[in-house]
């Protein structure tokens, strides 16, 4: 075998090498990317829900809206779970694993459901000043 | 000397070439990280509702609402200032009334406890010297804002992050109209 095979065989290896590290570093971008974007796109919808209540708290009328909460988030199936009084928080989980992924804190709640579907409903009445989160 | 072929591309040559692709993605990916970094020391979004808020908190008690719909009135500020306990005893007494909830007001979602606030109004000739202060709140080791205001001092040195809001109002300090001013209204907040 003459020298310069030796050096042309390295390079194949390197080459080989450099390719399954570029298509890794690739796939972990790619994953990465996913996971933050899932991430990102709950906290969105966390903020959403958050400014629909900090309206309803410093509005001086009635107020009501009605919120639509996607199933599913950038291919990930997940679940929303509203704590009221004394903890006022909205968590995002990722399914099936159960994987806390966005936690906010809220306004103070008087009525929250036990189970969220598709939509959520923010209301309140002047008259007796109570913010009531329900969901259908 | 002439050359091999195969000499032109060489088992150094190949390896720094490697190592350099390996030294340019650790560089950008460092890039990247520092990039999300900054992106994520914005403020809350919380805070611009701090005013409407403190609006709303203040409602509870009509006899002390001294700013409701742009305007601070005078003699409800005297008496508001005199209902907040001693520093001492609840560092947090005014903090509670920008960021938490009063009574049965519902709040913005934030706790008082992790910024101090100052309110204090302005006019052309500086600070204006209302119910015998400057400025309401109360910041780190006993000090007050009023004493930081009254020094000419920032009011969040000692803090992680300042943020400062300005709203005009009209100051109502002669029910008659007479010697009512359109002043700023400043409220900052000190990151602890």
């Amino acid at each position: 075998m003459k020298k310069a095979m030796v050096s042309i065989e390295f390079m194949i290896v390197f080459i080989v090498a450099l390719f399954v590290f570029l298509a890794a570093s690739w796939l972990m971008v790619t994953q990465f990317g996913k996971i933050s974007s899932t991430k990102e796109l709950a906290a969105n919808l966390a903020k959403d829900i958050k400014a629909q209540l900090i309206t309803a708290s410093l509005s001086e009328g009635d107020f009501s809206s009605n919120i639509t909460i996607p199933a599913v988030i950038n291919k990930d199936r997940i679940k929303l779970s509203l704590s009221g009084d004394p903890d006022n928080l909205l968590r995002i989980f990722k399914l099936p694993e159960n994987e806390l992924i966005v936690t906010e804190f809220l306004p103070v709640m008087d009525e929250v459901p036990e189970d969220i579907n598709s939509k959520l409903i923010i209301e309140k009445t002047e008259a007796d000043n109570k913010i009531k989160v329900s969901s259908e | 000397m002439k050359m091999r072929k195969a000499q032109l591309i060489s088992f150094d040559l190949g390896a720094g070439v490697v190592i350099f692709l390996i030294f340019l993605v650790v560089f950008i990916g460092i890039f990247m990280t520092f990039q999300g970094m900054k992106t994520t020391a914005k403020y809350e979004f919380e805070l611009s509702y701090a005013y409407d808020n403190l609006e709303n908190n203040l409602k509870q008690n009509e006899a002390t609402a001294f700013f409701s719909n742009y305007r601070v009135d005078a003699v409800k500020w005297a008496l508001f200032v005199n209902t907040l306990p001693p520093p001492a005893s609840d560092p947090n007494a005014f903090d509670a009334y920008v960021l938490g909830n009063i009574s049965n007001a519902h709040g913005i979602g934030m706790s008082e406890d992790g910024f101090d606030a100052c309110l204090s109004l302005n006019n052309e000739a500086g600070p204006i010297t209302l119910g015998g202060i400057t400025a309401i709140g109360s910041l780190k080791a006993g000090k007050t804002c009023d004493e930081a205001i009254t020094e000419g001092k920032n009011p969040c040195d000692t803090y992680k992050q300042a943020l400062s809001m300005f709203k005009p109002v009209a100051l109502i300090t002669d029910k008659e109209g007479g010697n009512n001013e359109i002043v700023s209204m400043n409220l900052v907040l000190c990151r602890k």
